[in-house]
């Protein structure tokens, strides 16, 4: 499929491309499709395991099978060229590539559940819920895990979910009016207002990290 | 006389027949002491393979892959002679390289404990020790099959039988034990060094499950102990990591056998799903991506048109209504060229990029099925664009830089990239540039 002078042209403007683009790129010699040239975009995980997901795979046959046509500006009707490009590849595939590169601790932005806000007693259920709404308005997947359960428990039961941040309300914040807040790390991160931990959580989401 | 090319363009002509050792040696006693095996006209010989004609000869050491492949199918035959040595009643079956290793399955009475791996292990290295040569001899076929007969390896006298033709087979010794190969093998025993054997699995013979179980024995070879090491820390790496075991804990999705392939996601899974493809759609649409949504069912005649019937129908589901014959589509590209195909169009309007997070199923081997990695069915964030030949680069361009953002965006910033260009046909070409080969497919 393809004319010769097709697939030159193709082939050299992928190379021009590559180059322009600043991508080092291999050869893969004699893998190449029937229909067209193609270029596979392989990411590297944390523990150097390469998985390919992206491919641009341009196509000079099913155009032309199924009709596929465009009128020129000489009013000349032409056969488009087809690009088939996925940059994830799959979905299913690329979250499991995302659970195993960062062993479930998800970055914030991709994180189910994103803050738990834990009682301490039941005298704070109130105040915990509030915090959960007021999280929730916010744009934030928040959860209140309001069980009548030891704090140590709760604490290291959403820790083993990996869930990114964790509130925990005793009567000192409630009378404060803040929020004390930790990482699923464990790591204490100081008490602040609920505003300020909002502010902290959304520039966290856009930067990706 | 004999002209050898080497890959360097170099050549070296012998007056007498040369083995592919004694050209390694002819250049240097370290390359005769590092070959492992020889690739004459592009096809792997033993270093003991005699050169009779003029040809290329590229030696090959454990710096190539081919080098650590030819240890690792190596090591299948130590495994065997070990175990042979071992447990004597225990039948050989095959042993092929796999990904990281080999493996060897044997017929036994019973399975293999961790206790028979260590000895095993160990009486491998012993035979390694023993610095046995590896040689290679051609039988006739009944002559191979009554050698198996005679040693009991009834297994191995199915296999030859089963074999079409008339060929000669080769054999493999090292000391007493001697395999039915196809070879390449290393010189001798001595130079399978770092190895391990990894686990004991079951497998039917030849793969069905009508047949007798196996035991199959897991092992891993590398060139040297750092390589090893790096690789069994990858692995237990890699088994903290499981997505399976992951998805379980943070109650993200299962499978079950009523949906081979095919996920249930859970609400926190989806809420997962929901952020990749609500960002993934913000992007297209910034990008000058329209997304749309096309039918699951076709009719089999476009899958025909398409030439996926041809190629792929293996792969794929398929239905029938109102006796019509339907498939589930394995790719959205034929849905998306109909809805191109509405109404004409015009040079003004290209590039048209059409997106769709594209729900396709493809019924993959069972065996093949992998947690989420790999299912039967999955939805891609596939795109196609429709350009002239003129907008190609400025396409791939945008593209490239496109998909650099998004991975970089998830916290992959190390990149490869492979491209594949015109398939090496060259008499395909070569008619195709006569004009005489309007070969489709």
């Amino acid at each position: 499929m393809g004319t010769e002078a097709q697939w030159d042209k193709s082939e050299s403007a992928l190379k021009a491309a590559l180059s322009e683009a600043k991508l080092e790129w291999q050869l893969q010699p004699g893998e190449g499709a029937f229909y067209g040239p193609k270029i596979e975009f392989s990411l590297k995980d944390c523990i150097g395991r390469v998985w390919q997901c992206g491919t641009l795979q341009l196509d000079f046959s099913m155009p032309d099978r199924l009709g596929v046509e465009y009128v020129a500006e000489d009013n000349s009707r032409q056969i488009p060229v087809m690009l088939h490009r996925a940059i994830l590849g799959s979905l299913e595939r690329f979250i499991g590539i995302l659970i195993e590169n960062y062993a479930g601790a998800l970055p914030l932005w991709l994180s189910p559940i994103q803050v738990v806000i834990l009682n301490i007693s039941r005298g704070q259920a109130e105040y915990a819920q509030k915090i959960e709404s007021q999280l929730r308005e916010s744009g934030i997947r928040a959860s209140a895990d309001l069980r009548n359960e030891k704090i140590t428990y709760k604490i290291r039961e959403h820790s083993l979910q990996k869930i990114p941040y964790q509130i925990i309300v005793g009567d000192e914040e409630i009378k404060t009016n803040e929020v004390a807040v930790r990482n699923r790390a464990g790591e204490d991160q100081g008490k602040m207002s609920l505003q300020a931990f909002i502010e902290r959580l959304n520039s966290e989401i856009i930067s990706k990290n | 006389m004999t002209v050898v090319r080497l890959p360097d363009g170099s050549e070296r002509i012998f007056d007498q027949p040369v083995s592919v050792l004694d050209v390694a040696s002819a250049i240097g006693p370290g390359l005769a002491r590092a070959a492992i095996a020889g690739k004459i006209n592009g096809k792997l010989v033993d270093v003991y393979s005699s050169i009779d004609a003029d040809c290329d000869l590229a030696i090959i050491t454990e710096k190539e892959n081919e080098g650590l492949e030819i240890i690792r199918h190596s090591c299948a035959h130590l495994l065997a002679h070990a175990v042979k040595e071992l447990f004597p009643e225990a039948q050989v079956t095959i042993g092929p390289v796999i990904e990281d290793g080999f493996y060897y399955d044997f017929s036994y009475k019973r399975p293999f404990t961790p206790e028979d791996l260590a000895a095993i292990e160990k009486r491998m290295l012993e035979i390694s020790k023993r610095d046995l040569k590896i040689e290679r001899r051609i039988l006739e076929r009944t002559e191979a099959v009554d050698f198996f007969k005679q040693q009991g390896e009834l297994y191995k006298a199915q296999i030859i039988e089963s074999i079409p033709g008339n060929e000669d087979l080769s054999l493999y010794s090292q000391g007493n034990f001697t395999d039915l190969c196809r070879g390449p093998h290393v010189p001798a025993t001595s130079r399978l060094k770092v190895f391990k054997l990894m686990k004991v699995a079951g497998a039917y013979w030849r793969g069905d499950s009508n047949n007798e179980m196996l035991q199959r024995i897991y092992g891993t070879a590398w060139i040297n102990k750092e390589d090893q090491k790096n690789y069994l820390h990858r692995l237990e790496e890699a088994e903290k990591r499981d997505h399976r075991k992951l998805g379980k804990l943070l109650d993200l999705f299962h499978l079950q056998d009523e949906a081979p392939g095919m996920v249930f996601w859970h609400p926190k899974g989806w809420m997962l799903w929901q952020q990749i493809e609500q960002y993934m759609r913000n992007i297209l649409n910034n990008n000058g991506y329209q997304e749309i949504r096309t039918p699951a069912i076709l009719d089999r005649n476009l899958w025909i048109r398409s030439g996926h019937w041809e190629n792929f129908r293996e792969n794929m589901f398929s239905t029938q209504s109102d006796e019509r014959d339907f498939a589930i589509k394995p790719m959205n590209c034929p849905g998306h060229i109909q809805v191109f195909n509405q109404g004409l169009r015009s040079y003004r309007e290209l590039p048209i990029r059409l997106a769709e997070f594209g729900s396709c199923h493809r019924n993959e081997a069972s065996g093949a099925l992998h947690g989420i990695m790999r299912v039967r069915a999955f939805t891609q964030d596939d795109a196609h664009i429709f350009c002239t030949e003129d907008q190609i680069q400025t396409e791939v361009v945008t593209f490239i830089d496109l998909l650099k953002l998004v991975y970089a965006d998830f916290g992959f910033k190390d990149l490869q990239v492979k491209s594949s260009f015109r398939p090496d046909h060259r008499n395909v070409w070569g008619q195709k540039r006569n004009g005489t080969n309007p070969s489709q497919h």
